[in-house]
C-alpha cells in the first residue's frame, strides 16, 4: 500500500504540474495575441494529410502575422495531433478550450473525430471550424459553433453525377463501383447508391477494398465482368492510380469518375498515363492551373521539401484559415467570439484564392454549394471542365443530443 | 455464396495476381522467419526494414534518378546497417539470457523507435515511385501480367534462388544453420554466438528491405507502411509453418490467392477478416503450419 | 503520550488518508483539462492491471487486451443508447461479457507457446476491431457511437468533475481486488503457473483452466475500462481500440514494472505525462515510448517499480526511523 501512495502523490504533483495552463486572458484574444487551436493528423492514417495542412497553416499564420495581424493583433498558434483516433481528438480539444483557452478551433481531421469533438465545443462556446470531415452529420444538426468548412459527402456524390449525366453522350445506363472502406467511402458509397436510383443508372457491380490491399485483381475483375457503362472509384488516390492502370490494362474503355479523394496528384505518380480521362470533382483549385502559381510558388519557398503534388490538406487549411482571418478582421478590434459567428455568416461567396467560394449563413453553415469538375490528362495535370452548383437538404434545428 | 457466372480466364488471372501478392508477403515474411529459426525471436520491427526499404527505393529513384539494378544493392546496404544497429540491443538481451518476452517486446519498441525516426526525417507524406522501367506488362491470351507482377516474381525467385545458395553451399552459410540447430555443439567447433547472431539480423533486415523496395511501386510509402503490411508477412508465415523457409514461400502464395479466391466467390468487403481468421484458426487448429515441424503444446 | 514513537504504519495510515482526500477533491482544484487526465489515467491503470495479471502475475504475453476494451465499451454504450440501461450497471455487464468471452477464447489459446500467443493476440486484436468496423448495423461502424445523456436520478454525470468520482471508485474498487487475488490461492497458482507450467499441473493443477480464468480477469477489467472510457469521452469508435492501443497498455505494464501491483499504476502515469510533454510534437511521443521501453526492457526488468522498490529500502536502511 505505501507504494501506491507515493505513487499517487507523485503522480498528483506532476500532473497539477502539468496542468496549470495559461491563464489570464480572455478567452484567446488579449491586447495584441488572437490564440486559435489547430487540431490535424499528425501521426497516424492520414499523417500525409494532417502534415501538409499544418505546413499550410503555418504559412498562412506567417503570411498574417507578416502583414501586421488583424487590427494590430498577432496570430499565435497551438497545433496538436488527434493521431486520427476521437479520443486523443477530444483530448486536444478540451487541452485547447480549457487550458490554452482558444479563441477558434480549427480541425479535427477527420468526420468522427469531428463529430466526437462537436459536443466540447458546443458545451466550451468555442467555435469550431471543420475542413476536413465530409460526414453530413457535422453540419445537420445546425449549431452555431460549428463550421462546415468541406464538402458533404453528398455534394461530392451530387456534383460527380450531375456532371456525368449531363455532360456524357449517350448517357450512361449501368455503373460499377469499387469504394474504400472507411468512413468516407462508405458515406460516399450511400450517396452514390441513392444518386443512380435517382438518375435511373443500375448498380451491376459493387465491390470494396481495405486499406494494405496490395492487390486489386479481384475487384477490378469482377467489375469488368459487369461490363458497366462508367467505373466509380471511391478511392484514395495513392491506390486510384493503380487501380485505373489496371483497369486500362484490361482494355476497358468505360470512364473512371471519382470523388474527392481521387483529386489528389499522386494518381498520376501511381497510375502513370493510364490516368488520362479520368473525371475527379473537389472544392480545390487545381494546382496545375497558373492561378494557382503564387501558392505554389509560396508554399513551396516555406517548405522546400515537399512532394511534387502539394496534397489536398494544403488547400483545404490554408483557405479556410483565410476565411478564419477575413472573419476576424469582419468582427472588428472589439473581439468576442459571437461577433466572430455572426462575421463569419456574412460571408458570402468569399474568394479564398485556393478553394471553390465559401458561404454562411445564420441558419447554414456549410461552406460550400459549388464543386469544380477536373479531367486527368495524360500528363497527370488536372484540366477544369466544369462546375456543379447544390442545393443542399433543408437542415435539422434541433439541439443535439 | 453465389457463384459469379465467370470464365476461366477470370480464375487463371486472380490466381495469378493472388501469386504474386503472395510472393510479396513471402519475400517480406522471408527475413522475418530466418530471425525466428536462427535466434526464435518474433521480429516485430521486420515491417519497419521494409519501410526503409521502401524509403530507399523512393530516393534513390525520385531524388537521384537511379535505375532499379543500382538500387537494389543500395537498398540491400540499407538493410544491412538496419540490422546491424537493431541486432546490438537484442544481442545484449539474447546474451544475457533475458525472457524471450522480454527479447520480442524489445523487437516493438525498436519498430516504434524506427518508425518514429522515419517520420521526423523524412515526415508523413505519401511517397509514390514506379517500379522498374524495363518490365513491360505482358498479355498471354486474355491473362495480364503486369510488369509489377514480373517484379515481384523475378525479386523473389531470384533472391530465393540466392538464399538457398548462401545457406546451403557458403561456409558462412552452413555455419548459421549449424548455429541454428544446435548452438552450443556449433561454439564447440569454432562458429561464434554473436556473429551468427548479427549476421542473422543483417540478413533478416536486409531482405525485409529489398521486400521493400518491391513493396514501394505497389503501394506508397509513408513511415506507417511497414506496419500495414507486416501483418500479412505474418499470415504467411503462420500458414505455412512458422519457422520453415519454403513454408513462408507457400504460405504467402497460399494466402495471396486464398485472398482473392475468397473475394470473387465470397465477396470482396470481408476480404480484410481473411489474413487474421486465417491465423488464428491456423494456430488453433494446426499451429505448425502447412510445412512446419510438429510444436510441442504446452 | 510520553514517548509515543511514530510507527511505520501510522504513517502509512496519514499517508494513505492524506492521498485519498486530496484524490477526492481533485475535481475541485483542478481545472476541466486536468481532471479529465486523471479520469484518463485511471482507465488506463485498470486496463493495465488487469493486463497485469495475466501476462505479469501469469506470465501469458497478450497483445490483445484492446480487443476487450473494445467489447466492454461497444457493450456498455449500447446498453446505454438502444436499452436505456442506467449507466452504471451497463458498464458492469461490459465487463462481465467481456471476462466471459476472455475466459471461452482462453482455452482454444492459450495452449499456444509464447511466440504464437503473441501472434494469436494480435490477430485477435486487429478482428475485433474489424468487426466492429463491419458490424456497423450494430456499432455504427466508422461513424461511431455518441452515448446519450448520463444521470442517476436527477444528478448529472456528463461533466469530467461528476464522472471523476464513478471512475475514481471504481479504479479503487478494482485495485483492491487486484491485491487480493494476488495474495490468494489463485494468485499463487498463477505465479506458480508463469514460473513452470509442467511443474504445476505436475501438481494436479488444471493448468488451461487457470490461464483461462486469468485470461477473464484481464478480459473483465479491460471490459470494466471500456464502458469507463464510453461514458468518460461520451463518443466511441473503432479507432480507440486497435493494435496502437493494445500495445500501449504493454507498454505500460513493462515500463511500470511487471508483476507489481504498482507497476500499472507508475505506467500510466508516465504515459500520460510523456503524452502531455510532446502535445506539439506527436512524433517525439512515439519516439520516446519506443526509448523507453528499450531502456527499460534492456536495463530495467523490473521497470520503474523495482526502481521504487529499491529507493524504498535504500531510504529504510539509511535512516533508522521506520525502526520500531
Amino acid at each position: 500500500m505505501k507504494g501506491k501512495i507515493t505513487v499517487f502523490l507523485i503522480s498528483l504533483s506532476l500532473i497539477f504540474f502539468v496542468t496549470t495552463g495559461f491563464c489570464g486572458e480572455r478567452d484567446g484574444v488579449t491586447k495584441d495575441k488572437i490564440r486559435i487551436g489547430l487540431i490535424t493528423t499528425l501521426t497516424g492514417p492520414t499523417a500525409d494529410y494532417g502534415e501538409v495542412a499544418k505546413k499550410a497553416a503555418i504559412l498562412a499564420m506567417e503570411q498574417i502575422n507578416k502583414t501586421g495581424g488583424i487590427h494590430g493583433r498577432d496570430i499565435e498558434y497551438i497545433m496538436d495531433d488527434s493521431a486520427y483516433q476521437p479520443a486523443k481528438a477530444v483530448a486536444a480539444v478540451k487541452k485547447q478550450i480549457y487550458r490554452d483557452k482558444v479563441f477558434v478551433i480549427i480541425g479535427p481531421t477527420g468526420s468522427h473525430t469531428a463529430l466526437a469533438s462537436i459536443p466540447l465545443c458546443i458545451e466550451g462556446k468555442v467555435p469550431m471550424i471543420e475542413p476536413a470531415g465530409l460526414s453530413n452529420a457535422i453540419s445537420n444538426p445546425f449549431n452555431k459553433y460549428v463550421f462546415h468548412a468541406q464538402l458533404t459527402a453528398g455534394l461530392d456524390a451530387h456534383s460527380m453525377w450531375k456532371y456525368v449525366m449531363e455532360n456524357f453522350d449517350p448517357k450512361p445506363r449501368t455503373v460499377g463501383i469499387l469504394t474504400y472502406q472507411g468512413a468516407y467511402g462508405k458515406s460516399k458509397h450511400e450517396h452514390d447508391l441513392r444518386n443512380a436510383e435517382e438518375y435511373g443508372v443500375k448498380v451491376v457491380a459493387d465491390e470494396w477494398c481495405q486499406w494494405g490491399d496490395v492487390d486489386y485483381t479481384t475487384q477490378i475483375l469482377k467489375i469488368k465482368e459487369a461490363n458497366p457503362d462508367i467505373f466509380m472509384i471511391n478511392v484514395m488516390a495513392q491506390w486510384g492510380g493503380k487501380i485505373i492502370a489496371q483497369w486500362k490494362n484490361y482494355g476497358m474503355k468505360a470512364p473512371c469518375v471519382g470523388g474527392n479523394l481521387l483529386y489528389m496528384g499522386l494518381l498520376y505518380d501511381t497510375g502513370g498515363s493510364a490516368v488520362d480521362g479520368t473525371l475527379v470533382g473537389t472544392i480545390l483549385r487545381s494546382q496545375d492551373d497558373p492561378s494557382m502559381a503564387w501558392f505554389v510558388d509560396e508554399f513551396r519557398k516555406r517548405w522546400p521539401d515537399a512532394p511534387r503534388d502539394l496534397g489536398t490538406g494544403t488547400q483545404h487549411y490554408y483557405g479556410t484559415l483565410q476565411t478564419v482571418f477575413q472573419g476576424l478582421w469582419r468582427a472588428g478590434r472589439d473581439l468576442t467570439k459571437d461577433k466572430f459567428i455572426r462575421a463569419m455568416e456574412t460571408l458570402r461567396n468569399f474568394d479564398t484564392g485556393v478553394l471553390a467560394p465559401v458561404s454562411y449563413f445564420p441558419n447554414d453553415h456549410r461552406a460550400y454549394r459549388m464543386s469544380y469538375i477536373y479531367r486527368f490528362n495524360e500528363k497527370g495535370e488536372r484540366v477544369p471542365v466544369g462546375a456543379t452548383t447544390y442545393q443542399h437538404p433543408p437542415l435539422s434545428y434541433q439541439p443535439r443530443k | 455464396m453465389r457463384l459469379p457466372s465467370m470464365e476461366k480466364y477470370m480464375l487463371i488471372q486472380i490466381t495469378i495476381s493472388g501469386l504474386a501478392n503472395g510472393c510479396l508477403y513471402a519475400l517480406i515474411g522471408l527475413g522475418f522467419v530466418l530471425i525466428y529459426k536462427a535466434t526464435e525471436i518474433v521480429n516485430f520491427s521486420q515491417g519497419e526494414a521494409v519501410m526503409i526499404g521502401g524509403y530507399i527505393g523512393f530516393w534513390l529513384t525520385y531524388l537521384f534518378k537511379l535505375s532499379f539494378v543500382t538500387v537494389y544493392p543500395l537498398a540491400i546496404i540499407g538493410g544491412v546497417l538496419v540490422g546491424y544497429v537493431i541486432s546490438r540491443p537484442l544481442w545484449f538481451l539474447t546474451n544475457r539470457k533475458a525472457p524471450l518476452f522480454n527479447i520480442i517486446v524489445a523487437t516493438v519498441a525498436i519498430g516504434m523507435i524506427v518508425r518514429s525516426l522515419a517520420r521526423l526525417v523524412w515526415s508523413s507524406e505519401s511517397r509514390a515511385y514506379l517500379g522498374p522501367s524495363f518490365l513491360k506488362t505482358i498479355t498471354i491470351s486474355n491473362i495480364v501480367i503486369t510488369s509489377e507482377n514480373l517484379f515481384v516474381f523475378s525479386i523473389t525467385a531470384f533472391f530465393i534462388i540466392i538464399f538457398y545458395l548462401f545457406f546451403f553451399l557458403s561456409k558462412t552459410g552452413t555455419s548459421m544453420r549449424a548455429s541454428a540447430q544446435n548452438p552450443d555443439a556449433a561454439s564447440l567447433v569454432g562458429i561464434e554466438p554473436k556473429k551468427v547472431f548479427t549476421l542473422t539480423w543483417v540478413i533478416g533486415c536486409a531482405l525485409g528491405a529489398i521486400g521493400g523496395v518491391v513493396y514501394g511501386p505497389i503501394a506508397t510509402i509513408m513511415p506507417d507502411s511497414g506496419f500495414t503490411i507486416i501483418i500479412k508477412a505474418f499470415a504467411a508465415a503462420v500458414l505455412g509453418g512458422f519457422g520453415s523457409i519454403p513454408g513462408v514461400i507457400v504460405g504467402g502464395c497460399l494466402l495471396g490467392v486464398t485472398e482473392n479466391l475468397a473475394g470473387l466467390f465470397i465477396g470482396t468487403a470481408l476480404k480484410d477478416l481473411i489474413s487474421f481468421i486465417v491465423i488464428i484458426l491456423v494456430l488453433i487448429l494446426k499451429p505448425s503450419g502447412i510445412l512446419g515441424v510438429r510444436i510441442e503444446r504446452v | 503520550m510520553k514517548g509515543y514513537r511514530l510507527t511505520k504504519s501510522d504513517i502509512s495510515k496519514v499517508l494513505s488518508i492524506a492521498s485519498l482526500l486530496f484524490l477526492f477533491l481533485v475535481p475541485i482544484h483542478l481545472g476541466v483539462y486536468g481532471i479529465y487526465l486523471f479520469n484518463l489515467l485511471f482507465i488506463y491503470v485498470i486496463i493495465s492491471t488487469g493486463l497485469n495479471i495475466l501476462t505479469g502475475y501469469a506470465g501469458q504475453i497478450s497483445f490483445g487486451q484492446a480487443g476487450f476494451v473494445a467489447i466492454g465499451a461497444y457493450t456498455s454504450s449500447l446498453l446505454i443508447a438502444d436499452f436505456n440501461t442506467p449507466f452504471l450497471i451497463s458498464i458492469v455487464i461490459g465487463g462481465l461479457f467481456s471476462s466471459i468471452i476472455g475466459f471461452l477464447l482462453g482455452f482454444p489459446i492459450l495452449r499456444l507457446k509464447e511466440i504464437y500467443l503473441a501472434m494469436v493476440t494480435l490477430a485477435w486484436s486487429m478482428i475485433l476491431q474489424l468487426l466492429v468496423i463491419h458490424m456497423d448495423k450494430l456499432t455504427n461502424g466508422w461513424d461511431g457511437l455518441s452515448l446519450p445523456s448520463l444521470t442517476i436520478g436527477s444528478v448529472d454525470f456528463n461533466q469530467d468533475q461528476s464522472i471523476y468520482y464513478v471512475i475514481f471508485t471504481f479504479t479503487l474498487a478494482l485495485l483492491f481486488l487486484a491485491r487480493n487475488i494476488v495474495s490468494s490461492r489463485l494468485g499463487r497458482v498463477l505465479a506458480s503457473i508463469k514460473d513452470s507450467e509442467i511443474a504445476t499441473s505436475s501438481l494436479g493443477i488444471n493448468v488451461s483452466y487457470y490461464k483461462s480464468v486469468a485470461f477473464a480477469i484481464s478480459a473483465f477489467y479491460a471490459g470494466i475500462g471500456g464502458g469507463l472510457y464510453a461514458v468518460c469521452l461520451k463518443f466511441i469508435g473503432p479507432d480507440d481500440f486497435g493494435l496502437m492501443q493494445s500495445i500501449d497498455y504493454l507498454l505500460i505494464i513493462v515500463i511500470g514494472g511487471m508483476g507489481y501491483l504498482s507497476g500499472p499504476i507508475y505506467g500510466s502515469i508516465i504515459i500520460i505525462i510523456l503524452g502531455e510533454l510532446f502535445r506539439a510534437f506527436a512524433t517525439f511521443q512515439e519516439l520516446s515510448y519506443g526509448i523507453l521501453l528499450l531502456f527499460c526492457l534492456l536495463f530495467l526488468p523490473g521497470g520503474i517499480s523495482l526502481i521504487m522498490n529499491k529507493a524504498m529500502s535504500f531510504i529504510k536502511q539509511k535512516s533508522g526511523f521506520f525502526d520500531g
